[in-house]
């Protein structure tokens, strides 16, 4: 059974179809990736599949169940969403930022747990950010808040992170620093991740799987090989490139060239 | 097992226990203080003769257990319940709203209210010497209408789609304060010789309230109370961005409305008593978040003390400062106020 099953999925604001026709499937395990220019859909596609919004029509299956029977409640503790931007500057600490991922699990009134705790502090660790729980969010670099958010989702105890994407604002060192962690903690745990990114090298370097959309179609969809195709992507986001194998990682890469 | 560290919630009840304490301070040497001035342990005894378990001989005359007892702790008590409703109206108002200038009248509570007291004050003052005793009841019940009127407006302007965005909630706001204002003003220019009546309940006072008007408060700020102090830890992931809110599984449009309309409820039973109090709603949170951060656990209960203390000394100045009559309380307010926030607006921001 497919982690995610996206069946004709077709939304419009107004009279503009941001969506159209959308079918695919995720399988559980997998990291998929979905690119696609500025206005193809992307962010709108992930903002259905968590749920903030059932799309006019189609149907989302997550775990064969559709997405519209899950209370929000039993769909925060399946589904972790981090986004663009870290966590609103505010001067909470890192530790009680960190600590409303707990949120879907606590009962109404009760406080943190020991379980909590133990959770809270090993997800600091594994990020390095538990010499930092007691700075303010609002001093730290973006980076750092990134990695923030990500410690967020990841004491949420997620089965599917989704990740809008994660790296725009961040320099090269935090987009690798952040996707590392990702990788990790991918692996350790065997859940589903999937992430809007608009870097193609990274999506050729941690994406087993990948979709394309454009003008809130899907292009294509399927394996790493299958969508990093030149043709189709200097069709899509119209400019040329040129497709490389990363030296040593064996990917797809990308170089672009200027006119 | 090494000690968990448990963020500020461990400086809390020092914080709390301080005020608590300053509160009882500020009582006593309130109730002190006025055109007859009283003694402090014989004010202290006063006080205490009213206790349970206290038996103390009355060793004071009936004109000064009367002024202690009848004229200025009912007034005391009122600017203390005022000072807590208006806060912590003010902070969950700028928790769900997350805008700086959110205070309890940003939806048009204040304006709806004033409408309210003026239509009452217009149609019994009318009606020969029934009038005083009909409007002493109609009124606050009129404001309080008043006021929640003027939200239910307010949120059915904003709704779009069964939600209430936060930029257009204020927006509403502003519309619909400007409208029911110009009710409001073209009832005070027809008004002939109540306009001073109307103008004067505007502005706000706490001068000759009774212990009916503290009774008629109390149920309110403890059901308001109560359920904004249940909200805290949902105010703390609000203020993380709806949508983050969202996905943490909050339903985050319930919630909004139900602290939105709590704090107005809150808000429209004070104005109904005193009239429109700027300015505490307004600084108090924010003066009170610079000191101890932006946990709602935290800020809720200090903010609703330090409003009470606030208020309180607000209008103790307000009674006491001139001797022949009263500075209305909004003036003192503003007149503390602003400086102080200007102070602590400047010290924040140096300090980025």
């Amino acid at each position: 059974m497919s982690e995610f099953s996206i069946w004709k999925v077709c939304h419009h604001f107004g009279d503009f179809p941001v969506l159209q026709d959308i079918s695919f499937e995720i399988e559980k395990g997998d990291i998929f990736g979905i690119i696609g220019p500025n206005g193809s859909g992307k962010s709108t596609l992930i903002r259905a599949m968590s749920g903030l919004f059932t799309p006019q029509s189609g149907e989302i299956l997550l775990q064969g169940r559709s997405l519209s029977q899950f209370s929000k409640k039993e769909l925060a503790r399946c589904i972790a969403v981090l986004e663009q931007e870290g966590p609103t500057p505010l001067p909470f600490t890192v530790e009680q930022i960190v600590a409303m991922g707990r949120y879907p699990w606590l009962r109404p009134l009760a406080g943190l747990g020991e379980h909590d705790h133990q959770m809270i502090e090993n997800v600091l660790k594994t990020l390095k950010l538990w010499e930092m729980r007691h700075q303010k969010v609002n001093i730290l670099s973006g980076g750092q808040r990134q990695l923030v958010s990500l410690a967020r989702a990841m004491v949420q105890e997620p089965q599917i992170l989704i990740l809008d994407e994660p790296t725009t604002y961040l320099d090269i060192g935090h987009q690798i620093l952040v996707m590392e962690h990702v990788r990790h903690y991918h692996l350790e745990n065997n859940l589903t991740i999937i992430m809007v990114l608009h870097d193609l090298n990274l999506a050729g370097q941690y994406c087993q799987k990948l979709l394309l959309l454009d003008q809130g179609k899907v292009k294509t969809w399927g394996t790493r090989e299958d969508v990093l195709e030149e043709h189709t992507l200097a069709q899509v986001y119209k400019t040329d490139l040129i497709k490389i194998k990363h030296p040593t990682l064996g990917v797809p890469q990308f170089l672009l060239t200027s006119r | 097992m090494e000690s968990r560290p448990r963020s500020r919630s461990k400086m809390n009840p020092p914080i709390i226990l301080l005020l608590l304490f300053f509160l009882l301070f500020s009582i006593l040497l309130s109730v002190m203080i006025g055109s007859v001035r009283l003694p402090f342990d014989l004010t202290g005894k006063i006080l205490l003769s009213h206790l349970p378990f206290f038996h103390i001989e009355p060793a004071w005359t009936q004109a000064q257990e009367t002024i202690v007892w009848q004229l200025r702790l009912p007034r005391v008590c009122l600017a203390l319940l005022v000072g807590a409703m208006l806060s912590s109206a003010g902070v969950s108002f700028q928790g769900i709203l997350r805008n700086p200038l959110a205070d309890p009248y940003i939806l048009g509570i204040s304006v709806g209210a004033a409408f309210g007291a003026a239509a009452s004050i217009l149609f019994f003052s009318h009606t020969a010497y029934m009038g005083h005793f009909l409007s002493r009841f109609s009124l606050p019940l009129f404001s309080f209408l008043g006021g929640l009127l003027s939200l239910a407006f307010v949120l059915t302007l904003a709704k779009h789609e069964g939600q209430h965005d936060r930029e257009t909630l204020i927006l509403a706001g502003v519309v619909v304060q400007s409208l029911i204002g110009a009710f409001l003003s073209f009832m005070i220019a027809v008004s002939g010789q109540q306009m001073q009546e109307i103008v004067f309940w505007m502005m706000g006072s706490l001068a000759n309230r009774s212990w009916s008007d503290v009774a008629l408060l109390v149920p309110y700020f403890i059901i308001g109370i109560l359920y904004l102090l249940l909200q805290a830890r949902d105010l703390n992931i609000i203020s993380l961005g709806e949508r983050a809110a969202m996905h943490l599984g909050m339903n985050v449009e319930k919630k909004k409305v139900g602290i939105l309309v709590m704090g107005s409820l809150l808000t429209s039973a004070a104005v109904s008593v005193v009239g429109i109090i700027g300015f505490v709603g307004l600084i108090v949170p924010h003066l009170v978040r610079l000191v101890v951060g932006p946990d709602h656990r935290v800020l809720l209960p200090v903010s609703t003390l330090v409003g009470a203390i606030f208020l309180l000394w607000s209008d103790t100045l307000a009674r006491t400062l001139l001797a022949s009559r009263e500075i209305p309380i909004g003036v003192i307010t503003a007149f503390v106020g602003a400086p102080f926030f200007a102070y602590l607006l400047k010290r924040g921001l140096r300090r980025g």
